[in-house]
């Protein structure tokens, strides 16, 4: 079957192990939008990316009818709205919920996954306040399923997976990874059972299984930074 | 026009606060403003956001939105667009990630670089010197790049990048006098000063911010106070 004229026209540039760029595919996917995946070295940043994303310099860039975007919520926001039409809808629909979304899309960037990353860097005391920084942030998550809108249904979303829901999904390979590099459990079934649960749901999700990046190559990934951030500390 | 009840919790010298007063006021919207105490934080601020306990918190129909950004889409979305009431963001999908980009990249780069100057000292507030006119430089290329259509960031409309950047008005004479710096003039920056002059005429704007002087006032002093109490920064 011929992709439409203006799908063809859709671009993707990154890696497969970038949480970021992972968020991207998964929208595309859940909307059914073809694109071309541009792969980029990971270790070597190409003209196209230093000339497509000058600000930031990062993966993903996205391409639209010859336009160019990046950073992956703005992306996410720019396929819902320019893919309105098309289900599954990956926004609520009443503002005050819209805004919870953006709220906890936020939320994952600006506060969880930076304690997360910051796990990796440190160790004795500085980790165990990391830790527990980390830990609290999950906690929050939990009460947000938890909460009103979210209550009793699968996802951040509601029935469906919303913005929330590829925000921390996006990151989902490399947080359960995480914890077996630093062997520390950030999120246990028994203390946070709706986020654990909602992790296993998302991991499970045929249409995603293909697009989220291969455990043994993040865990991989993860082992090499821990490793070299524990060899530059005095006394090792 | 529904705004009754309508609360903005904020500081008087909160950027982000600032953004959020002006997008009411464009839209016409009557709200209160609750000055909050950030050295003794009151239960509804609390109670609002309890995740980051910050400023600025919108509070309509009894229910709290806060981060900024956040507030700018919801302001747009509760008082939608009409013939009575302006848009904060544009038409097509396109441009509305646009100004979106340059609001995250104002907020997060920008701002966040300024507010250094008065927060920290040594080698991380020599880098804030340097960054913050680079990031000058980068935004009146953001604007050159996007059209020659003045003096809004993208054209004739004002939208989140304007209501992102507006802090810079008061905090212009801060930022150069925190940093020791001089941001490039006319000649090398004319559509940021161009802005800058558009900006500092309009009436929404006047009420929605400090005068230079004040903020120059409580920035000096608040700098003071955190190099005596916080001598490794804040």
């Amino acid at each position: 079957m011929e992709a439409c004229r203006e799908e063809s026209q859709v671009k993707l540039l990154g890696w497969r192990r970038s949480p970021y760029v992972t968020r991207v595919r998964i929208a595309l996917a859940l909307k059914g939008i073809d694109y071309e995946f541009i792969l980029e070295d990971s270790e070597n940043k190409s003209q196209l990316l230093l000339q497509s994303n000058p600000i930031h310099k990062k993966v993903p860039v996205f391409f639209h009818n010859g336009k160019t975007l990046s950073e992956s919520t703005i992306i996410l926001e720019y396929i819902e709205e320019a893919w309105e039409t098309k289900a599954p809808n990956l926004m609520p629909k009443h503002p005050y919920d819209r805004a919870l979304a953006r709220f906890w899309a936020a939320f994952v960037d600006d506060k969880l996954l930076p304690s997360v990353w910051g796990l990796l860097k440190w160790q004795g005391e500085e980790q165990q306040k990391a830790v527990k920084e980390s830990l609290a942030n999950f906690s929050l998550l939990e009460e947000a399923l938890r909460t009103s809108s979210c209550s009793g249904k699968a996802y951040f979303g509601g029935d469906e997976i919303g913005l929330v829901d590829i925000a921390l999904g996006g990151p989902l390979v490399h947080i359960k990874n995480l914890e077996k590099v630093i062997n520390i459990a950030l999120v246990d079934p028994v203390k946070l059972p709706l986020l654990s649960a909602w992790m296993a749901r998302f991991s499970e999700t045929d249409e995603l299984k293909r697009i989220l990046p291969d455990p043994a190559d993040v865990f991989e990934y993860l082992s090499a930074k821990r490793a070299k951030v524990m060899s530059t500390l005095p006394g090792i | 026009m529904d705004s009754v009840g309508v609360k903005l919790l904020l500081i008087r010298s909160s950027p982000f606060a600032m953004s959020c007063a002006l997008a009411l006021r464009q839209k016409g919207v009557k709200f209160e403003e609750v000055p909050e105490n950030l050295s003794a934080r009151s239960d509804l601020l609390l109670r609002s956001n309890p995740v980051y306990k910050q400023v600025p918190v919108l509070i309509h129909n009894g229910k709290a939105v806060s981060q900024s950004l956040v507030i700018l889409e919801y302001i747009e979305e509760a008082w939608p667009p009409s013939n009575n009431t302006p848009s904060l963001l544009p038409g097509s999908a396109y441009d509305r990630s646009l100004s979106r980009f340059w609001a995250d990249f104002i907020n997060k780069k920008f701002i966040e670089t300024g507010l250094k100057l008065m927060k920290r000292f040594g080698e991380e507030h020599a880098t804030a010197r340097k960054e913050i006119v680079e990031q000058f430089i980068t935004l009146e290329e953001g604007m050159r790049a996007i059209g020659s259509v003045r003096p809004y960031f993208l054209g004739q409309k004002t939208s989140l990048a304007d209501l992102a950047l507006v802090p810079l008005v008061p905090w212009f004479t801060s930022f150069e006098a925190l940093g020791d710096l001089k941001f490039p003039g006319p000649e090398q920056c004319g559509r940021m000063h161009e802005w800058l002059n558009a900006m500092r005429e309009d009436p929404d704007v006047v009420a929605s911010v400090p005068t230079a002087d004040w903020l120059l006032n409580y920035t000096l002093n608040f700098r003071e106070y955190i190099k005596k109490h916080y001598p490794g920064g804040l």
